[in-house]
C-alpha cells in the first residue's frame, strides 16, 4: 500500500480483519477435522479388516491435531485491509467509499480528506459482525459425512480377518483329455502331409504340418486354450493357402515347360523325366545330353519352354491372384500381417518364375549360338525345372492341410471338439449346405460342385488327398459317411447358391450404406462429419479474396453487384433489419484504397 | 481530525454538494426540452464537465441538435452548427482572412468561422473530406486554430459534438482511428420508446414550447470542470482501469476473443477518458472518489470507439461493445 491509512479507519478495519481471521480459523479447523475424520474412518476400516485393535486415543488425538493445524494455517493467512474495506463497501452501497478512503487517507487533498471523513461517518456504527457475518464453515458437510462413516466403521459388527479368510480353493481340475477319436482326422491329415513333405523334400509343407501338429497336441492335452488356438489356426490356414497357391503355379509352369520340351524330339527324354518326377539328376542328364548332341535344336526347345512357362505364369497370375487378393483384403477379421504376407507371396512367386524363364531363355540363346557352355547351362536348367516340378507337386497336400486347418478352426470355434468326427461332420455338412464356408475349393471351377449332393465330399475334412494318395482307407470310410449325411441335409438349390467361389463375394455398397430400406440404392451415402469443423466465414471470405477468383477488376464487379443488390432490395419485401445486414455486408467487402483495395 | 481538516472537509463537501445541485438543475433543464435519452444527455454533460468531446452515432431525427442547442442555452454558452458535406473546406469551419477596407487603407481581417463558439455541433462529420475533418479535430485537441501565421485560441469551454450516420456509408469518409481517439465518448442514440414518443409529440406539436433558461454560467461550468480534475482516485480503482485498458490490447490481453478479433486496443486516452468520466459520475452521485461501479458505467462509451476490430471480427459480427462488456464482466476487481 502506498500510504498509511487513517488510524481510526484502520482500527475499524482491523477489528473486521480479526473477525475474518476467526472465521477463517473456524473454516480451517473444520476442513482439517474433516480430512482427519475421513482418514480415521479409512484407518478404522482397515483395522477392522485386518482384525487388529482400534487405536482410539491416537485417532482422537490426530483428529484434534488436524483441526488445530487447519485452524492455524487458515488463520495465519494474510488478510489485507483492502479485503476488509471491500467487505464493508459490500454492505454499504457498493461504491467503494471505504476502499477509496483507505487508499486516500494519507492524501492532504480536500476531496481526499472528505472521502475519508465520509467513510468514517458511514462506518462509525458498523459492527464487525455486519461486515463479516458468521456463516456455516466450509467443509462442514464433509465433516458430517466423515463422522457418519467413522461411526459406521466403528460400530458395524464384523468378523475377524481370520474368520473371513476364504477357504483355500481346491486345485484346478486338470482339463479332461479329449476323446481319442476327437482329433483323429486332423492327425491323419498331418501324418499324410509330413510323409509327403519327407518324400518330396518340401520344407514349407513340413513346417506347416508340424505347426498344425503342435496345435492339435496342445488342444488334445489342454495346454492351448481355444482362443489362442483359433488365432494360431487362422494364421496357419492363411499360410497354407498361400503356399498351396504358389505350389499350384509352380506345377502349372513346370507342366508347360515339359510340354514345350516334349514337342521337340531332341528334348523328349528330358520332358519325360520331368513328367515322371524322376529326379533332378535324370532331368539334368537328359537335357545335358540333348544339348551335347544338338545344341541348336535344344536351344530352340528351351526357348519354347521358356516362352510357355512365362505364358503360364502370366495366365495364372491374371486368373487366380486378383480374386484371391480381393478376398483377403475384404475379409474383415483378417489380421494385417496375414494379409500382407498373403499379398506378398504371389509377387515373390512371379519373380521366381520370371527369373527361371529368363535363365531358360538365356541358355537357349547360348545353345543356338554354339556356345561351349551350352551343355553345362542345359544341365542346370534341367535341374531347376525338376526342382520346380517337385515344388509344384506339393500343391494338393498343402490344400489338404489348409482344409484340415480350417475345419479344425471351425470346430474349435463351435466348441465341437469333444463330439468327435461325427459332430464335426454334421457341422461341416451344415456349413456346406448353407454356404457358410466358401473355401477355395468349394466351387471354383469344380464341375461336381454344381451337381448337388456330391460337393460335401469335396469339402471333406481329411480327403484322401487326390494326387498324393497318402491318407489311406480309414479316411475313405469317413468320407463316405460324411457325404451321406451332408447329402441328406443339403439340397441342390442351396448347393448352387453356396458355390459363389473366390472373387464373387459381395463387395458392399460402393456408394455407402442406405439410410432406409425405401431409399433408392446407390443414392444415399452416410458420411460422418464433425459439426463446426469447417472454416469460419471470415476464413472463407478472406481466403477467396486472397486467392482471387475473378478475372475482372473487383471494383467493377462490386459496383455491378451493389447495383443489383439495391435493385433486389427495392423490388422484394426484405425486412428493413435484414436490409441493413445485407448492406452492412456489402460495406464490409467494398473496394478500399491502399493495400486492401488491390486484393482482387 | 484537526480543525483545518474539518474546515477543508466541509468546504470540499459543500463544493461537491453544489456540483451535484448545479448538475441536477442542468439536467432538469435539458430534460424540460428533450424527452428521454437520459444516457445520451448524461454522456454529453459528462464530457462537457470532463473537458472532452462526444461522437454521437445515430439515425437522423433523434434530437441530437436539440440536445446540444438546449445544453448550450442552459449553460449560457454560444452555439454553432456545421453541416459537414463533401465540399466543405477547412476555411468554412475555421474562418479565413478577408480583405477589409477602411479609412486606414486595405488590410487583411480574420473572419471567424463557426468553430469559434463554445459548443459546436459537427453534423454528419464523416461526410466531409479528411482535410476538413482534420481541421476540426486539430482544434478539438489544441483548443486553438492557426490561420496563416496567426494562432487564435478558442474560448473555454470548447465542446464539440460530432454526429455520424451509421447506415448511409456511401460516399462517406469514415473517421480514422487516430481521430476517433480524440473523442472522449462515443454514444449511440436509440429510437425513443412509445411513452417517450408520446411525450415528444405532446411537447413538439402543440402551440407553446418550454423556453430554456440559463441555469449555469460559463464561469460556473469552468469551476465545475476544475472540481472534476481535483477528484482523487484510489489506486485499486485506477489499477482496474489500467488492467481494463490493457485487456483491450490483443498483444497483452488474456482474453482469447480480444486476441482473435481486435486489431488495435485502447490507447492511454481511453484510460484517461474512463477515469475522467468516473470522476464526473462520482461527483454527480455526491461522492468524493470514483468507484469501480462508476468505471463500469462509463467504460463502454469511453472504449467502444477505441477497440478496433480486425477483418475477422467484422465478418463474424462481433461488436466492440460486446467485447468491452465481456472484459468488464470477466476482469477481476483485484489483480
Amino acid at each position: 500500500m502506498a500510504s498509511k491509512p487513517d488510524d481510526a479507519l484502520a482500527r475499524r478495519l482491523s477489528r473486521i480483519r480479526s473477525r475474518l481471521r476467526v472465521l477463517a480459523a473456524l473454516d480451517g479447523a473444520v476442513i482439517g477435522g474433516a480430512t482427519a475424520v475421513v482418514a480415521a474412518a479409512i484407518a478404522v476400516a482397515v483395522c477392522r479388516w485386518r482384525g487388529s485393535r482400534l487405536p482410539l486415543p491416537a485417532l482422537v488425538a490426530s483428529i484434534g491435531a488436524a483441526a488445530l493445524a487447519g485452524a492455524l494455517l487458515r488463520a495465519g493467512r494474510r488478510i489485507s485491509l483492502d479485503v476488509c474495506a471491500r467487505k464493508v463497501d459490500a454492505i454499504l452501497d457498493r461504491q467503494d467509499r471505504v476502499l477509496s478512503a483507505l487508499w486516500l487517507a494519507a492524501s492532504p487533498a480536500p476531496l481526499a480528506r472528505a472521502a475519508v471523513a465520509d467513510a468514517l461517518a458511514r462506518t462509525e456504527r458498523l459492527a464487525p459482525g455486519a461486515a463479516a457475518p458468521a456463516r456455516r464453515p466450509a467443509g462442514l458437510s464433509v465433516l458430517a459425512a466423515g463422522t457418519a462413516v467413522l461411526a459406521l466403521a466403528c460400530l458395524i459388527p464384523g468378523r475377524s480377518r481370520a474368520a473371513r479368510l476364504p477357504a483355500p480353493r481346491p486345485p484346478a481340475a486338470a482339463a479332461a483329455p479329449l476323446p481319442a477319436t476327437a482329433l483323429e482326422s486332423e492327425r491323419v491329415a498331418i501324418a499324410a502331409a509330413l510323409a509327403r513333405a519327407e518324400q518330396t523334400g518340401d520344407p514349407a509343407l513340413g513346417r506347416l504340418a508340424s505347426a498344425l501338429d503342435r496345435i492339435v497336441r496342445g488342444l488334445a492335452n489342454g495346454t492351448i486354450d481355444p482362443a489362442t488356438a483359433l488365432e494360431a489356426l487362422r494364421g496357419l490356414d492363411e499360410q497354407a493357402q498361400a503356399a498351396a497357391d504358389a505350389a499350384a503355379r509352380d506345377a502349372q509352369a513346370a507342366a508347360a515347360a515339359a510340354k514345350a520340351l516334349a514337342a521337340s524330339a531332341v528334348t523328349r527324354d528330358a520332358a519325360d523325366a520331368l513328367r515322371r518326377g524322376a529326379g533332378d539328376d535324370q532331368a539334368s542328364a537328359a537335357l545335358g545330353s540333348s544339348a551335347a548332341r544338338a545344341p541348336a535344336a535344344t536351344g530352340g526347345a528351351l526357348h519354347d519352354a521358356a516362352t510357355a512357362m512365362a505364358a503360364s505364369a502370366s495366365a495364372s497370375a491374371d486368373e487366380g491372384q486378383p480374386g484371391r487378393r480381393r478376398l483377403k483384403r475384404d475379409e474383415p477379421g483378417a489380421p494385417e500381417g496375414a494379409r500382407g504376407e498373403t499379398g506378398a507371396r504371389p509377387d515373390s512367386e512371379d519373380r521366381k518364375l520370371e527369373r527361371l524363364s529368363r535363365d531358360l531363355d538365356d541358355t537357349a540363346s547360348r545353345c543356338a549360338q554354339g556356345d561351349p557352355s551350352c551343355r553345362g547351362r542345359a544341365e542346370g536348367s534341367g535341374r531347376e525345372l525338376s526342382q520346380l516340378q517337385r515344388e509344384g507337386a506339393g500343391s494338393s497336400s498343402l490344400r489338404d492341410l489348409s482344409r484340415a486347418t480350417r475345419q479344425l478352426h471351425d470346430r474349435v470355434a463351435r466348441g465341437d471338439l469333444r463330439s468327435g468326427d461325427s459332430g464335426a461332420a454334421r457341422a461341416f455338412a451344415r456349413a456346406a449346405a448353407g454356404g457358410r464356408d466358401n473355401g477355395p475349393s468349394s466351387g471354383s471351377g469344380n464341375p461336381s460342385t454344381a451337381a448337388g449332393g456330391a460337393q460335401p465330399g469335396d469339402q471333406m475334412p481329411a480327403q484322401p488327398a487326390g494326387a498324393d494318395g497318402q491318407a489311406g482307407g480309414g479316411l475313405s470310410a469317413q468320407a463316405g459317411e460324411l457325404a451321406t449325411e451332408a447329402g441328406a441335409a443339403s439340397g441342390s438349390a442351396e448347393s448352387s447358391a453356396a458355390g459363389a467361389g473366390i472373387g464373387h463375394e459381395n463387395g458392399g455398397a460402393p456408394l455407402g450404406a442406405r439410410d432406409s430400406a425405401e431409399a433408392p440404392p446407390g443414392r444415399d451415402a452416410r458420411v460422418p462429419v464433425a459439426d463446426g469443423a469447417g472454416p469460419s466465414r471470415a476464413q472463407v471470405i478472406d481466403g477467396a479474396a486472397g486467392r482471387g477468383f475473378a478475372s475482372r477488376p473487383y471494383a467493377h464487379v462490386y459496383t455491378e453487384y451493389r447495383a443489383a443488390l439495391e435493385e433486389a432490395l427495392g423490388a422484394t419485401g426484405v425486412p428493413p433489419g435484414q436490409q441493413y445486414l445485407v448492406r452492412r455486408y456489402f460495406d464490409l467487402i467494398r473496394p478500399r484504397t491502399g493495400r486492401e483495395g488491390n486484393r482482387r | 481530525m484537526t480543525a483545518t481538516h474539518t474546515s477543508t472537509t466541509d468546504g470540499a463537501t459543500q463544493a461537491v454538494e453544489a456540483f451535484r445541485g448545479d448538475l441536477g438543475r442542468l439536467l432538469d433543464e435539458i430534460g424540460r426540452r428533450l424527452v428521454g435519452q437520459a444516457d445520451v444527455v448524461g454522456a454529453v454533460v459528462s464530457a462537457l464537465l470532463a473537458g472532452g468531446h462526444v461522437l454521437i452515432e445515430g439515425v437522423p431525427g433523434l434530437g441530437k441538435t436539440l440536445l446540444v442547442r438546449t445544453a448550450a442555452a442552459a449553460m449560457d454558452l454560444t452555439f454553432s452548427r456545421v453541416q459537414f458535406t463533401p465540399d466543405l473546406m477547412p476555411a468554412d469551419v475555421i474562418g479565413t482572412n478577408l480583405i477589409a477596407e477602411d479609412a486606414g487603407g486595405r488590410r487583411f481581417e480574420f473572419q471567424r468561422g463557426p468553430i469559434f463558439a463554445h459548443v459546436v455541433l459537427a453534423d454528419e462529420i464523416n461526410r466531409a473530406t479528411p482535410k476538413t475533418q482534420s481541421a476540426l479535430l486539430e482544434a478539438m485537441q489544441e483548443q486553438s486554430v492557426t490561420v496563416g501565421k496567426q494562432t487564435y485560441t478558442l474560448a473555454p469551454p470548447f465542446f464539440v459534438l460530432a454526429t455520424q450516420n451509421p447506415i448511409e456509408m456511401e460516399g462517406t469518409y469514415p473517421l480514422p482511428e487516430a481521430q476517433l481517439d480524440r473523442f472522449l465518448y462515443k454514444v449511440r442514440v436509440d429510437a425513443p420508446s412509445a411513452a417517450e414518443l408520446h411525450a415528444i409529440l405532446d411537447r413538439t406539436t402543440g402551440t407553446d414550447e418550454a423556453p430554456v433558461r440559463a441555469v449555469l454560467s460559463r464561469d460556473r461550468l469552468l469551476e465545475m470542470r476544475a472540481l472534476v480534475r481535483q477528484v482523487p482516485v484510489a489506486r485499486p480503482v485506477q489499477d482496474f482501469v489500467v488492467r481494463l485498458v490493457e485487456a483491450t490490447q490483443p498483444a497483452r490481453s488474456a482474453s482469447a476473443e480480444v486476441r482473435r478479433f481486435v486489431r488495435y486496443g485502447s490507447s492511454p486516452r481511453g484510460a484517461q477518458a474512463v477515469i475522467l468520466g468516473a470522476k464526473v459520475e462520482a461527483l454527480r452521485a455526491g461522492r468524493f472518489a470514483p468507484s469501480l461501479a462508476d468505471v463500469r458505467r462509463v467504460a463502454p462509451g469511453a472504449l467502444r470507439h477505441r477497440v478496433l476490430l480486425n477483418f475477422e471480427g467484422e465478418a463474424e459480427g462481433v461488436t466492440s461493445d460486446a467485447l468491452v462488456a465481456r472484459l468488464l464482466a470477466d476482469l477481476p476487481e483485484t489483480a
